[in-house]
């Protein structure tokens, strides 16, 4: 009787030591060491780029203002945005979080991050190198909350051997929105019962940019940090053209039975790798999964065509892969200067060239270029320093703003709902929301005013 | 009487238990109802808004969206659910001989965890290379054909217009078949059901069923007259649990459209919308409201069902 006795009152005495004494994690001190770590999104052959760069930064010894070594220890995390939210409310956040530059000003807008902007005037930072679309994202609200580890724009990828089928140029990327249709017919294929099993073109294909067709017509999202322009008539423009393909080769629905039977996106069934569309929307990430799932790919990359005169300007999405610093971190002065050597030439150059991606830099070190993998990287580098690259608009309620347009994109592929009907309502939807948010920023702001 | 000490003891022993529930069950029940009255983003302090949260609710389209998604996934697989499991039961109650072995294949599907069953469906379930579609395919094209061969018009134009050849379902691409498809996957685990129903068959007395022949009664009457009423305990059991599993439903769709929540947002339930604003919108205080709207909900259809059984569930106890 007495041990069972004794060993539950043990467990319960362990669970409430463990409750009253938790303290977070510190590394163990080494004698003129300083440990500090950093949660990476990354997995796979981009995490160990990362870890390889991070073991050059540990490498060469960089010392803090105490005259401590720093170490640096990186940890691939999945689903790193919400662990980073989770650790920075639990006040143990690491020193430093790989994020996206989507979501960024919505951590700085919750005084999550700290800003970067005392370490760039410090140590006279500069700040010109990156092109002009990148350097926009690193701020918000005036200041600077992250830099970047790795940038990217899209491009349209076409299969030459699938252009060679259907009698077209293989070298030659459909120049206008019309030919890119024109092209899309003629690759287009249908079995003997006339079902369709290969189409040139489809919009929904991978599905990530369904937001932002608008861009290709020349359409914004919003107007300034308070106003939402879904409606604006260059994205009706563009979800017109969206519903024109939802039933150019069958009906709504037969095309998303077609499109379930396409694998996933880093597989070999890959709807684009297997032949399956001809011509798609893609980031600079997809050499590497063209590179891994199907090596013998003929296939080119070109800025996806608009709808209106660009003057050599393309069009594209700009985002990027962004390092911060979290508040609470208890090392802020040496992950900053982790974030320095990463977008330092050697840093950026090092991890850009192990992921297949373009750096953010205007200027690369000579021979740079020359010695990259990726055959079609110029494009995305043009495309990046274009005056009509994009990114994604720093609204309070994005991640809302997006999901109601790719809501907005399904009822409209559906026939659910015209362009003009589902953009309107996605406005009617996401102002109030914003107007909200924007009340309750307010508000807050007042309440740290008044002691 | 239970003497002072040996009630310490049993709080001691009790006390993990105890504790457990206090840290990690009593205490978010409550801080949730105190965040549904604020705005609370996790990573800032919380801002006192009253009852702005549920008011916004009302208005929100997007929740009566999902409100009425989940009803009719509710009311769409609690049904279905019971029927197929209690019809399983009977069958295999039937059954005198390898009995235990149809219980053993019919409750395996249980035992597989819902990650890999959401995973094993989206293979099943593919409207272009699952294996549902290719059993259905032929049947569709045979379809196509009898209607080509009735109208020769209609034949023609199918040639031009692929639009008009009638095809298998998209299932979870389309956002009228999604919630069909996740009920159908469902169906998969109802053996887990059936085995309670098996119990109990086999607890009914012998002796009533003898009664009932002896006044002739048919198959039919036996099952209506006498199973139910003597098994209805243990339907009202399953149906409790599944209007609580059920309102909760989040693993599958979560897994199946990757946390998009289906096409249209037909596949979004309320789970997946509190999580959506808790940890994607950064809204706790919003999520914790629907959240407390959730917990309502699953009250009142408690509430209702055992309102409605009150005379038709039969106790031998009372």
């Amino acid at each position: 009787m007495k041990i069972p006795h004794l060993f539950l009152l043990g467990s319960v005495l362990l669970f409430i030591g463990a409750i009253l004494y938790d303290s977070p994690y510190v590394p163990p001190k080494q004698g003129g060491q300083v440990t500090i770590t950093y949660w990476e999104k990354w997995t796979g052959f981009e995490g160990e780029a990362m870890k390889a760069a991070i073991d050059r930064f540990n490498e060469k010894k960089i010392r803090n203002s105490k005259g401590e070594v720093i170490y640096c220890r990186c940890m691939s995390t999945t689903q790193v945005d919400r662990k980073a939210t989770l650790a920075i409310a639990g006040g143990t956040p690491p020193d430093l979080v790989g994020l996206w530059s989507q979501n960024t000003h919505v951590f700085a807008d919750m005084n999550a991050l700290q800003p970067l902007d005392p370490y760039i005037q410090r140590d006279s930072f500069d700040m010109d190198r990156y092109w002009d679309v990148y350097a926009d994202g690193f701020r918000h609200r005036g200041q600077t909350w992250c830099l970047c580890t790795t940038p990217a724009s899209v491009a349209l990828h076409w299969n030459k051997d699938l252009f060679r089928e259907a009698g077209l140029d293989p070298d030659r990327p459909p120049r206008s929105l019309e030919e890119l249709e024109a092209f899309a017919d003629k690759i287009t294929k249908r079995d003997s019962t006339g079902r369709v099993v290969r189409v040139g073109f489809l919009p929904a294909e991978p599905g990530w940019w369904n937001w932002a067709w608008g861009y290709w017509f020349g359409g914004r999202l919003n107007d300034g940090p308070d106003r939402i322009t879904a409606d604006d008539p260059k994205n009706i423009e563009a979800l017109k053209w969206v519903q024109r393909f939802s039933t150019k080769y069958g009906n709504p629905e037969a095309m998303l039975a077609f499109r379930q039977g396409f694998g996933s996106f880093d597989s070999p069934q890959n709807a684009f790798l297997s032949g399956k569309v001809g011509m798609v929307l893609q980031g600079v990430w997809m050499h590497n999964f063209i590179k891994f799932n199907n090596p013998h790919l003929d296939y080119g990359c070109a800025p996806f065509p608009a709808s209106f005169d660009t003057r050599g300007e393309e069009v594209t999405v700009a985002e990027m892969d962004v390092i911060v610093i979290p508040r609470g971190a208890r090392h802020p002065e040496e992950a900053w200067e982790v974030i320095k050597y990463l977008n330092s030439h050697e840093g950026m150059e090092y991890v850009c060239a192990g992921q297949g991606k373009l750096t953010a830099f205007k200027k690369n070190t000579p021979g740079w270029m020359e010695t990259q993998k990726h055959p079609h990287l110029q494009t995305f580098i043009d495309l990046a320093k274009s005056k009509h690259a994009v990114s994604t608009p720093k609204l309070a309620v994005w991640m809302e703003y997006r999901a109601e347009l790719t809501a907005a994109f399904d009822r409209v592929w559906l026939h659910k709902s015209t362009p003009e009907e589902a953009l309107r309502t996605v406005r009617e939807r996401v102002q109030p929301k914003l107007d909200r948010a924007l009340e309750i920023q307010r508000r807050r702001r007042q309440l740290e005013k008044t002691p | 009487m239970i003497e002072r000490g040996q009630r310490w003891r049993g709080v001691v022993f009790a006390s993990p238990w105890i504790l457990g529930l206090l840290v990690f069950t009593l205490y978010p029940f409550c801080a949730s109802l105190y965040y549904s009255f604020t705005d609370y983003s996790v990573l800032q302090k919380p801002v006192w808004v009253g009852l702005d949260n549920y008011l916004e609710m009302g208005k929100d389209p997007v929740f009566w969206q999902v409100f009425w998604n989940t009803l009719y996934y509710v009311a769409l697989a609690i049904p279905t659910g019971i029927f197929l499991a209690l019809g399983l039961a009977l069958v295999m109650n039937m059954t005198r001989r390898g009995q235990w072995l149809y219980s053993v294949i019919f409750y395996l599907p249980h035992l597989i965890p819902a990650v890999a069953t959401a995973l094993l469906w989206l293979w099943i379930l593919n409207a272009d290379i699952g294996l549902l579609n290719s059993a259905l395919r032929p049947v569709y094209d045979a379809l196509n054909a009898l209607r080509a061969w009735l109208d020769p018009e209609l034949a023609a134009s199918m040639q031009t217009d692929a639009s008009l050849l009638w095809s298998p379902p998209p299932w979870l691409g389309s956002p009228r078949w999604a919630v069909p498809a996740l009920v159908l996957m469902g169906l998969w685990g109802v053996g887990q059901m059936s085995f309670i129903y098996l119990a109990k068959l086999q607890d009914v007395p012998i002796e009533l069923y003898e009664a009932a022949d002896i006044d002739g009664a048919s198959i039919w009457q036996k099952i209506r007259h006498v199973t139910i009423p003597q098994i209805s305990p243990i339907i009202f059991f399953n149906l409790i649990m599944s209007i609580i599993w059920a309102c909760q439903i989040f693993t599958e769709p979560f897994l199946i459209w990757q946390g998009e929540g289906g096409p249209d947002r037909a596949a979004t339930f309320l789970p997946l919308y509190i999580w959506d604003n808790a940890f994607v919108y950064m809204r706790m205080g919003y999520a914790c409201a629907l959240a407390w709207v959730l917990f309502v909900l699953i009250l009142i259809l408690t509430i209702v069902a055992f309102r409605m059984s009150r005379d038709r569930v039969y106790y031998a106890g009372k």
